[in-house]
């Protein structure tokens, strides 16, 4: 029996109850829309996170304390209080960092803040003049934090350009005040929109003076009194000196810290590309996770088609008695079952496809809560969830098929 | 002397119900030679089915030997049994058995998906379906045919495979004796100017006048065996001969009152 005429045959048979087919594709349209439309969710989250950090500039280290251990557990990195603002001047001295250009030290408490009657939640960053230059990042307005507002503790405020609008909607938020766990604080510039999605958003977060956040907000210490920082931001004189400059920064804080040739470091230094690296890899490892769900949903379609095929084995036995009767081998049978499986499952894919397509189109550049959403489409994922859902289809039809195959003719024709 | 077109030795078909034993064939012998035409007659239950089954090579035999063309059935692989059926058969079944979505066109051509490609299948489908008096049926689906035009189709079908032997179990059997002479005009047709080798089972007598040759059969064996002249059934039908004078074109099964009606089709 020839290929055209296998497909003709399953067509006709699918197209005989088009109500019942298309209930059964339900499943596979629904799983493969879900999985497009979570995989251009997905690689729109990855190209944003990767755009964001590579704006940032390739030349900067970022040093954070190692993991706290407490009684033979060891907690997540930067648990530890072991990085201080002493270590921040001391990477700064060009004698021993030679490779290092500037020095931005940070502190971070999330806090709430107050104005009139608006009020968020935002991370607030304790932070030096530096920092801004730093961390590449320009104001939309107002003035930088200068060095007399870290010396004299000054409670001023640079706010993200989302908290800026959440503050204060009539847009004119420089020399307001705002209120910071209880003390009053003056609102000074606005940093320009970072674009992005996510935790760590700059557009989500504030600054304020180092010292500031550390004594009059709830700033900690070390047993020995030391200021201690969440993150150095560490510039290097260039992408080439990168590896160069880690190696000092890294051997003054082992020194700094009397660490022994045993010892493990109790910091870590990291630079763009591993942020990069590490951030797209969680995003992937949640994009898939996410797929693998909604891949659930594609077996249970699956299970859907292998249920209707063997109602239709049942139903249709005298037809595969006739068919047997007039010449048909087993493996016409098989086949005819197993080709209507795969194209019902495979015309499901389709659906799913477009649906999915369209559903990340609809989202894209969309707003929902903070998150503004970046999809991105690609064929590959289109087409590997057509192969995956024509795949499903053959491996649940064989099943049903080979149970109309397995039927002797006279037994078939016998069939009421 | 020509090979004959079947040939059983001593057949024997058992089935198991529970502990008990049916021996539904009990030990059949004969011989059928190319272009006879032969009614196998018998009470209900005496085999008659179970051994058209066999002939036809939809069931295989629990003892004895079937040469078929002078090929021993009995020892063939399932996927040879589906060629022969498809190549040298031809079957017409009491409930007529065509695919009700198809129309009578595509029932017919059916009976060429399963072989080699071999001239324009549609067309001689529709030659098949010309032979029958159904030509202006074609486009017709099961449902929309009287019992007596489907049966028709039924016959078309077997015939267009151009097959060595056509079984027919009971064609007659939901029909009125109108279009009953109609279904065994065109089968004797066949026989007598094709030349094919018919089998036909009945109950009914001047079914089986139609032959020129009754078997019959009796708890599984062949108890009378007999030559006879055979009444000729003037079909109102031929080789693109006039429209047949039966069957109305309205889909009213054409029976007569009293008699059950035919099968309906559940496919
Ligand atoms: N599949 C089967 N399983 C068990 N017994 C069967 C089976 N098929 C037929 N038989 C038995 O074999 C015997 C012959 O049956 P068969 O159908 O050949 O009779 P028949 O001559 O065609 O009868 P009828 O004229 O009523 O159609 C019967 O006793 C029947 O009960
Ligand atoms: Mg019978």
């Amino acid at each position: 029996m020839n290929p055209l005429l296998i497909l003709n045959t399953a067509l006709s048979s699918v197209g005989a109850n088009k109500l019942r087919a298309g209930l059964t594709l339900l499943g596979i349209v629904i799983g493969v829309a879900a999985v497009v439309s979570l995989m251009a969710i997905g690689r729109g989250a990855r190209e944003t996170v990767t755009s964001r950090i590579t704006a940032l500039g390739t030349n900067l280290l970022f040093v954070r304390p190692g993991s706290a251990t407490e009684g033979g557990f060891v907690f997540g990195q930067g648990t530890a209080q072991t990085l201080t603002l002493e270590d921040a001047l001391a990477i700064e001295d060009p004698v021993f960092t030679p490779d290092v250009v500037a020095v931005a030290p940070e502190t971070s408490t999330g806090l709430q803040i107050v104005a009139g009657s608006q009020n968020t939640f935002s991370i607030t960053l304790g932070v030096t003049s530096t920092w801004l230059d730093v961390r590449n990042i320009e104001l939309s307005s107002g003035r930088p934090i200068t060095p007399v507002d870290v010396a004299n503790e000054l409670q001023v405020v640079i706010l993200g350009s989302n908290v800026a609008e959440q503050l204060y909607e009539s847009g004119a938020p420089l020399g307001q005040t705002a209120r910071l766990d209880g003390r009053q604080f003056t609102v000074i510039g606005v940093m320009e929109h970072q674009g992005g999605t996510g935790f760590g958003n700059i557009d989500d977060q504030i600054l304020v003076p180092l010292t500031t956040a550390h004594f009059r907000l709830n700033g900690s210490r070390t047993p020995q009194g030391d200021i201690t920082v969440a993150t150095i931001n560490v510039q290097a004189a260039g992408p080439d000196a990168l590896d160069d400059a880690r190696a000092q920064v890294e051997s003054l804080l082992r020194l700094r810290h009397r660490l022994g040739l045993d010892d493990e470091d109790d910091f870590t230094v990291t630079n763009q590309q591993d942020t990069i690296d590490t951030l797209e890899s969680t995003t992937d490892t949640f994009v898939v996770f996410l797929a693998a769900v909604a891949g659930i949903s594609l077996v249970v379609g699956g299970i859907g088609i292998m249920n209707i095929m063997l109602v239709s084995v049942t139903e249709r036995t005298r037809e595969i008695g006739i068919r047997r009767a007039v010449g048909a081998k087993r493996r016409d049978v098989l086949m005819q079952f197993v080709t209507e499986a795969t194209l019902l499952s495979a015309a499901g894919g389709l659906v799913g496809i477009a649906l999915g397509s369209a559903v990340a189109e609809l989202i894209d550049g969309r707003t929902f809560g903070s998150e503004t959403f970046q999809t991105v489409l690609n064929a590959d994922v289109a087409i590997y969830a057509l192969a995956v859902s024509a795949a499903i289809g053959l491996f649940f039809g064989i099943y049903p098929a080979a149970r109309a195959a397995r039927l002797d003719p006279i037994d078939a024709l016998r069939q009421v | 002397m020509t090979t004959p077109v079947i040939e059983l030795q001593d057949l024997r078909r058992e089935f198991r119900m529970g502990d008990e034993n049916v021996n539904a064939l009990d030990g059949a012998s004969l011989t059928v030679e190319e272009g006879e035409m032969v009614a196998i007659v018998g009470r209900s239950g005496s085999g008659k089915s179970t051994l058209m089954n066999i002939l036809g090579c939809l069931d295989t035999p629990s003892g004895g030997r079937y040469l078929l063309n002078g090929e021993d059935i009995t020892e063939l692989s399932d996927d040879r049994l589906s060629e022969i059926r498809g190549r040298y058969l031809g079957f017409v079944f009491q409930n007529y058995n065509l695919l009700p979505r198809v129309s009578a066109l595509g029932n017919v051509e059916l009976a060429l998906h399963y072989r080699p490609r071999r001239g324009n299948k549609r067309a001689l489908a529709m030659e098949a379906l010309d032979r029958v008096g159904l030509a202006h049926r074609s486009a017709h689906r099961p449902p929309e045919l009287s019992g007596g035009e489907q049966q028709r189709v039924g016959i078309a079908r077997a015939l267009v495979s151009d097959p060595r032997l056509v079984l027919a179990d009971e064609p007659t059997g939901n029909l009125d004796s109108r279009s009953s002479d109609l279904i065994m005009a065109t089968i004797q047709s066949l026989n007598r100017d094709d030349g094919l080798t018919i089998v036909v089972v009945t109950h009914d007598d001047e079914v089986a006048g139609v032959a020129n040759r009754i078997i019959s059969l009796a708890d599984g064996r062949v108890v009378e065996d007999r030559i006879i002249e055979p009444r000729i059934v003037v079909s109102p039908i031929g080789p693109s001969g006039p429209e047949p004078v039966a069957p109305s074109a309205t889909p009213t099964p054409d029976m007569a009152p009293g008699v059950t009606a035919p099968d309906p089709q559940t496919l």
